[in-house]
C-alpha cells in the first residue's frame, strides 16, 4: 500500500516538473504555426526523457551515489568543470525564463507589467525553499499543478480530430517556415528533455533513501510520471492547432497564448491558464533552483539537503538563495520572456550531449551500477534522440539567430 | 588501492559523518631509493584551481591561499567515501560554512 | 642534502612517460598504492598506450571518458615504482628502456 501511495505521489510530483513554461511556450508556437506536424517531437523528447529519468532513479537506488556526485569522482574535478559550467549557465536561463512565467501569469490576471512581480515571486520562491519542509510544499504544488490536465479536457472539449493528431506523430517535411519548423522542433526536444530534471531526480532518490527493493517504483513513476507529462504537452499543441492555426496567429508574445483556452471555455479558460501557467511554473522554478543548487553542493561536497536546516548547510542555502537572487534580477530587467524560453530551450538541446554522454558512461559502469547496467536498448536510443537534438540545434540555431 | 579511482574526487566525511568537502588534491612524499608515500589529503580551492590550470592555483598561492591538509594517518577507511578522523567544525574545511553561518543565516529568522 | 619533496598526484595523471632513451612509453593514467598500517606507499604507475586514443588522451578532456572506452586498463602498462624517475614531475622518465619493460606488459 505504501509502494502504492509512493507511485502515485511520484507520478504527480513528477508532472507538476514536466508542464512548465518551455514545454507550454514551444507546444503552443509548434500548434500555432504547425497544427499537428510536430507531434513526433513531443513524443521522441518523452520516450528520452522516460528512459533517462529511469536510469537516474536507477543509478542512484543502486550506487547509492547523485549522477553529480558520480560524475565528480569518475571523472575528476577538471572534467566536471564542463558539464557543471555548460549546464549550469542553460539550467540559469530556464530558470530565469520559469520565474518570468509566474510573473507573467500575474500579469495576466491583474494587467500590471511582469516586471514588477519580480521581486515579490523571487521572495516566495527563496521563501518555500528556506522553509524546507519540502515534501508538503512539493506534494502540494503538484497537486495544484494538475489544474493543467485543462489542456487535455480542452482536446475534447473541442472534439480534436484525433486521427490528425496521430499522423502528426510521423515527422513530416514542413510546407512553409523551413528553419522555423526545424528550431521550433529543437526546443520542443529541449523543453522535453532537461538535464536539470534527471539530476533533481536522482538527488530525491538519494533524499528518500531508495534502495534496490524501489527499481520496480521508479520504472513505474518514471514511465507513467513522464508520458502523462508528455501527453498534456501534446494537448497544448493540439489546442494551439485548433484555436490559432486555422487564423493564422503566430504566437510573439505570451498574452496570446493565454487566449488557448478561451475558446473552449471562454472567461474561464483564461483564469484558468493563468493558473496553470503561474503554478507549474512555480513548480518548476523550485525544481531547478535545488537542482542547480545540488549540481555545485554535490559537485564540491558540501552538505545538502531540501530538508535541511538553513543553519546545518549554510553552504547549500547560500548557494540557492544567491541563484534565486541572480535569476530575479534577470527578470527585472524585463527580458522578452517567450523568445528567452525558446532560446533557452534550444540552448538545453544543443547542451544535451554534455549532459548525457558522461551519464551513459556511468550508466554502464560495473563499479556503480553492477547488475543494473542499461541495456543496448536504452543506450542506443538515449544515444540518438541526443545526437538528433544536438545536430539540429546545432544547425538550426544559428539560423534562427541569424533570422531573428 | 587506485589512487585516482579510489580516493582522488571522492566525498571526505568526518568523524561524525557530517560531508565536509571532497578529496581535492593527494600529496605525494617523493624520497630518492624510496618508493613516493602519500602524505596528505588536500581540500581547497587552491588544489582545484591548479588542477583547472596551474598558472591559477599559483597565482592563488602567491596572494597567500594554502589548501587545507589532512594527514594521511587520519583517514580512518577508503570505501564510497573516505572517512578522516577530523572534527569538520574545527578544520579549514569549514571556514566558509561557518562563516556564512554565523554572519548571514542565523541573522535571518527561521533559520 | 635533504632531497624530500612534494608533488600532487593529480598533476600526475596524463602525463607522458619517455624511457631512459627519451622514447614515447605512455601516458600515466593511474596511480596504485598499498596500506601499511598507517602508511600508504605508491607500489605502481598504470600506463596508457600512446596510440591514437592516447594522443586524443592529451587532451585533458577526453581523458576520463576515453578510459572507459578502452574498458579500463586493459592495455594498460605497469611500471613498478622504482622504475619511474619523478625527478621532474612534469617529465617523468623510466629508469629503463622501453623494451627492458616487456615482461610487465
Amino acid at each position: 500500500m505504501k509502494k502504492a501511495l509512493e507511485i502515485t505521489l511520484g507520478i504527480v510530483t513528477s508532472v507538476g516538473g514536466f508542464l512548465e513554461i518551455g514545454s507550454l511556450a514551444t507546444a503552443a508556437q509548434a500548434g500555432a504555426q504547425f497544427g499537428f506536424q510536430l507531434t513526433w517531437a513531443i513524443a521522441l523528447g518523452t520516450v528520452c526523457l522516460i528512459f533517462l529519468v529511469e536510469m537516474s532513479g536507477r543509478f542512484s537506488a543502486v550506487s547509492h551515489h547523485t549522477v553529480v556526485d558520480a560524475m565528480r569522482e569518475r571523472f575528476g574535478f577538471d572534467f566536471f568543470l564542463i558539464p557543471l559550467v555548460f549546464v549550469g549557465l542553460v539550467t540559469l536561463l530556464v530558470l530565469i525564463a520559469e520565474l518570468g512565467g509566474v510573473c507573467l501569469a500575474l500579469q495576466l490576471v491583474t494587467g500590471l507589467a511582469f516586471p514588477w512581480f519580480a521581486l515579490p515571486v523571487g521572495f516566495a520562491v527563496w521563501l518555500l525553499l528556506w522553509k524546507g519542509t519540502f515534501g508538503v510544499i512539493e506534494e502540494g504544488v503538484s497537486l495544484l499543478g494538475l489544474v493543467t490536465v485543462c489542456f487535455l479536457v480542452a482536446v475534447f472539449w473541442l472534439h480534436a480530430p484525433l486521427r490528425d493528431v496521430a499522423a502528426g506523430l510521423i515527422p513530416s517535411r514542413p510546407a512553409h517556415d523551413r528553419a522555423q519548423y526545424w528550431f521550433i522542433a529543437v526546443s520542443i526536444l529541449g523543453a522535453s528533455i532537461s538535464p536539470y530534471l534527471f539530476y533533481f531526480y536522482s538527488s530525491g532518490a538519494i533524499e528518500d533513501r531508495w534502495d534496490e527493493s524501489h527499481l520496480n517504483t521508479n520504472r513505474m513513476v518514471a514511465t507513467l510520471g513522464m508520458t502523462f507529462g508528455g501527453v498534456l504537452s501534446a494537448a497544448v499543441l493540439v489546442v494551439a492547432a485548433i484555436v490559432f492555426e486555422p487564423r493564422n496567429i503566430r504566437i510573439e508574445r505570451y498574452d496570446q497564448i493565454a487566449l488557448i483556452l478561451t475558446e473552449p471555455f471562454g472567461w474561464w479558460g483564461f483564469v484558468l491558464f493563468a493558473i496553470s501557467l503561474g503554478i507549474a511554473c512555480l513548480g518548476a522554478a523550485l525544481e531547478i533552483t535545488l537542482a542547480l543548487t545540488y549540481m555545485v553542493s554535490q559537485g564540491f561536497g558540501w552538505m545538502w539537503g531540501k530538508n535541511a536546516r538553513p543553519r546545518d548547510a549554510a553552504r547549500f542555502t547560500a548557494m540557492y538563495t544567491s541563484i534565486v537572487i541572480v535569476a530575479t534580477l534577470f527578470v527585472l530587467t524585463g527580458l522578452e520572456p517567450l523568445k528567452l524560453t525558446v532560446l533557452s530551450m534550444a540552448l538545453t538541446a544543443a547542451t544535451l550531449p554534455i549532459a548525457v554522454v558522461p551519464f551513459l558512461v556511468l550508466m554502464n559502469d560495473e563499479h556503480y551500477v553492477g547488475d543494473h547496467g542499461n541495456s543496448w536498448v536504452g543506450n542506443t536510443i538515449v544515444l540518438l534522440i541526443t545526437a538528433l537534438a544536438f545536430v539540429l540545434a546545432v544547425v538550426s540555431l544559428p539560423l534562427e539567430i541569424a533570422g531573428s | 588501492m587506485h589512487l585516482g579511482r579510489d580516493i582522488l574526487d571522492h566525498q571526505l566525511l568526518d568523524r561524525r559523518k557530517r560531508k565536509m568537502g571532497r578529496v581535492d588534491g593527494v600529496v605525494l612524499e617523493l624520497t630518492p631509493g624510496k618508493p613516493p608515500r602519500v602524505t596528505h589529503l588536500e581540500v581547497g580551492g587552491v588544489t582545484l584551481a591548479h588542477r583547472v590550470h596551474h598558472r591559477l592555483g599559483q597565482w592563488l598561492a602567491r596572494r597567500g591561499r594554502r589548501p587545507y591538509r589532512i594527514p594521511w594517518g587520519r583517514v580512518r577507511d577508503v570505501g564510497i567515501d573516505v572517512l578522516v578522523e577530523v572534527d569538520a567544525e574545527q578544520t579549514p574545511a569549514y571556514t566558509w560554512e561557518r562563516w556564512l553561518r554565523e554572519k548571514v543565516i542565523a541573522r535571518i529568522p527561521g533559520s | 642534502m635533504n632531497q624530500r619533496r612534494e608533488v600532487n598526484v593529480e598533476s600526475l595523471f596524463g602525463k607522458r612517460v619517455v624511457d631512459r632513451d627519451g622514447r614515447p612509453v605512455g601516458r600515466i593514467e593511474e596511480v596504485v598504492a598499498i596500506r601499511e598500517g598507517t602508511t600508504c606507499v605508491v607500489t605502481s604507475y598504470l600506463l596508457g598506450t600512446m596510440g591514437l586514443l592516447g594522443r586524443l588522451a592529451a587532451w585533458r578532456v577526453a581523458r576520463p571518458l576515453l578510459y572507459s572506452v578502452r574498458g579500463g586498463g586493459r592495455h594498460a602498462t605497469r611500471i613498478p615504482w622504482e622504475k619511474l624517475d619523478l625527478g621532474d614531475p612534469a617529465h617523468p622518465r623510466l629508469t629503463c628502456t622501453r623494451d627492458e619493460l616487456d615482461g610487465s606488459r
